[in-house]
């Protein structure tokens, strides 16, 4: 039965082993990038994420949390272009 | 692996005694505020940003990958790094704004319990019973493995470690409950950090610097040639190929965890308001920036300093026994107990939470008031450090128990996934849909692992396995939910993202 099921099975894996091979690295790079950078814009669209009592002294801009959230991503895309 | 880091020195034994104690009397202390089950489950929904962060991030470092991901940083490189940044940063991110602040609104206790209210009573306690089995066995493997491990680095017998952990933890979990977890995960990421910094920065210092190490690492073969990319090639003999990293990590098992594990989800459901909530899991996924660079550094340099090594797991206690002086070895050896407790605890409590409230309060007892709860909570933690015990002893005795906890945590977490993705953003999606979506997406995960070998090229396929059984699991429940009636749109009401207003800025607390 494993091996019937297998035999089955092994023709579709082979099709998608194949199809990722056919992948550049260096588009695989772009794609990593391409995905931090779409969750980025999607982040900056959502409305303001603020506290409901701000803290003295401190601008909007530092208690944002789409911002922090948007450095992060641009930290890790950082990464991934050096490496 | 027979390698010690050798007799500790009166010093390190000091340190590690004062760091056990503190952590036990500290934690002790904090059950002094504990008066109801929102108190012992939740930390009273009054737990800062900050320490929560630190412990959902302390508390995905176990004691296996302390060790183990510098030892795959040793065989496979730099790409093990994914495990925390593609497969962590991106998946926090959507926690953060989607996922957390729902789950906070509707003031639930558990994972299972919001499954409960968006599609039946019969989900829901079947994926406590999964997580609620899960969690007692994966309890007895960390008392195990840790006690492994420190009988490994400085040789103390193995059930004397257990019970040395399995007491300290179930002290201050039993009197403390979730915000004695997260304030002493907080001072243990600390220590794991400043510790794992200092292994990493003699390590570097004696190597002569990141420069150096990439020439000596590869001029040592083209075995090495992938040691510094992030991104290998999808037919690399590792579970680290890019298409494993997108499609099983990035896209199922990571956003399983931070989405759909109680043991992650509780921390954020104690923050003081829903802002806290979404700041406490962006700054751990600032925190989780650094792993990479604390675990895995240690774990590339140690290819220059020691190469050879027949086990890639053996180079975090040999990079202790040979860089670390006395008082230093007693600081790292205090990191390396923060990384092993602070999972345990965490399971310890989310088990006690799962059974009282799925379990206990779902079947048996559901009209008492709260301060029954938080005694049951407490008397499940005594029974479950005991079973834990237990488990660890038949850890001992059954060494694939481990991998098979593993391997059956993989198996449901894809269709899992799948379920709350849809519950959360479709409004179609029904019961029998997720049913269906998790029956047949568990199904072919089983299938495929015992095909695993006949059908995958890399010896490991669990990231390409959670795939495809999160994908059936999806098209099941959609297809199965489109053919059935739809759920009553006043049973689901505020539990779907798109139904839910929009939120002026002023009323984000």
């Amino acid at each position: 039965m494993k091996e019937w099921l297998a035999e089955f099975l092994k023709p579709f894996a082979d099709q998608m082993l194949s199809l990722v091979l056919s992948v550049p690295l260096p588009m695989v790079r772009w794609f990593f990038l391409g995905l931090l950078a779409i969750l980025a814009l999607w982040v900056i669209s959502l409305p303001a994420q603020q506290p409901e009592t701000k803290p003295e002294g401190l601008r909007a801009v530092f208690t944002d949390l789409r911002l922090f959230a948007v450095g992060l991503l641009l930290l890790q895309s950082i990464f991934y272009l050096i490496f | 692996m027979e390698l010690a880091v050798g007799k500790l020195a009166t010093i390190d034994v000091i340190i590690i005694t004062v760091y056990l104690v503190g952590i036990t009397v500290t934690g002790s202390l904090i059950g002094r505020f504990i008066k109801s089950d929102a108190d012992f489950f939740l930390g009273g929904r009054n737990l800062p940003w900050w320490a929560i962060g630190m412990s959902m991030v302390v508390s995905d470092i176990g004691a296996l990958e302390l060790v183990g991901v510098a030892g795959m940083a040793y065989t496979f490189g730099i790409a093990v790094s994914n495990f925390d940044w593609i497969g962590c940063i991106p998946a926090m991110v959507l926690a953060a704004f989607i996922f957390v602040p729902y789950y906070w609104r509707s003031k639930v206790f558990t994972v299972p319990e919001f499954l409960g209210l968006r599609y039946n009573q019969f989900v829901r306690s079947l994926v406590a019973l999964i997580w609620g089995i899960f969690f007692l066995f994966m309890l007895g493997i960390f008392f195990y493995t840790a006690a492994k491990t420190m009988h490994i680095l400085c040789g103390w017998p193995i059930m004397f470690s257990v019970i040395l952990i399995a007491t300290v933890v179930g002290i201050y979990t039993f009197f403390g409950g979730l915000a004695a977890v997260v304030y002493l995960d907080s001072i243990q990421c600390v220590i794991l950090f400043f510790g794992s910094f200092i292994i990493l920065s003699i390590a570097m210092l004696k190597v002569g610097g990141w420069g150096e190490l990439i020439s000596a690492v590869t001029a040592m073969g083209p075995e090495f040639e992938h040691h510094f990319q992030l991104i290998v090639p999808a037919d690399t003999a590792t579970p680290l190929g890019w298409a494993s990293v997108v499609f099983g990590l990035t896209f199922v098992l990571s956003p399983a965890y931070w989405l759909g594990n109680q043991a992650i989800v509780q921390r954020a459901l104690g923050a003081r308001s829903e802002y806290e909530a979404k700041k406490s899991v962006l700054w751990g996924a600032f925190l989780k920036l650094f792993i990479p660079i604390i675990l895995v550094g240690p774990g590339i340099a140690g290819v220059a300093l020691h190469p050879g090594l027949a086990k890639g797991d053996d180079i975090f206690p040999t990079l202790m026994h040979d860089l670390l002086p006395p008082g230093l070895t007693g600081i790292v050896f205090a990191a390396f107990l923060a990384a092993l407790i602070s999972s345990v605890d965490s399971y310890l409590n989310s088990a006690a939470t799962l059974w009282t409230k799925d379990i206990y309060q779902k079947y048996f007892v559901s009209d008492r008031n709260e301060r029954h709860y938080m005694i049951v909570g407490k008397v499940l933690t005594v029974i479950f450090v005991v079973i834990g015990i237990f488990l660890a002893r038949l850890t001992e005795n059954f060494s694939g128990i481990f991998t098979y906890m593993q391997t059956m945590l993989s198996i449901f977490q894809g269709p899992l996934l799948a379920i709350i993705v849809l519950g959360f953003l479709w409004r179609r999606a029904n019961a029998k849909g997720a049913i269906a979506g998790l029956a047949l997406g568990v199904t072919t995960s089983s299938t495929l692992f015992l095909i695993k070998d006949l059908l995958f090229t890399t010896p490991d396929p669990f990231l390409y396995i959670a795939w495809w059984a999160f994908l059936v699991g999806l098209t099941t429940t959609v297809i199965v939910s489109l053919f059935t009636e739809p759920e009553p749109p006043e049973k689901i009401e505020g539990l779907i993202y798109s139904a839910i207003p929009k939120i002026k800025e002023s009323q984000v607390q």
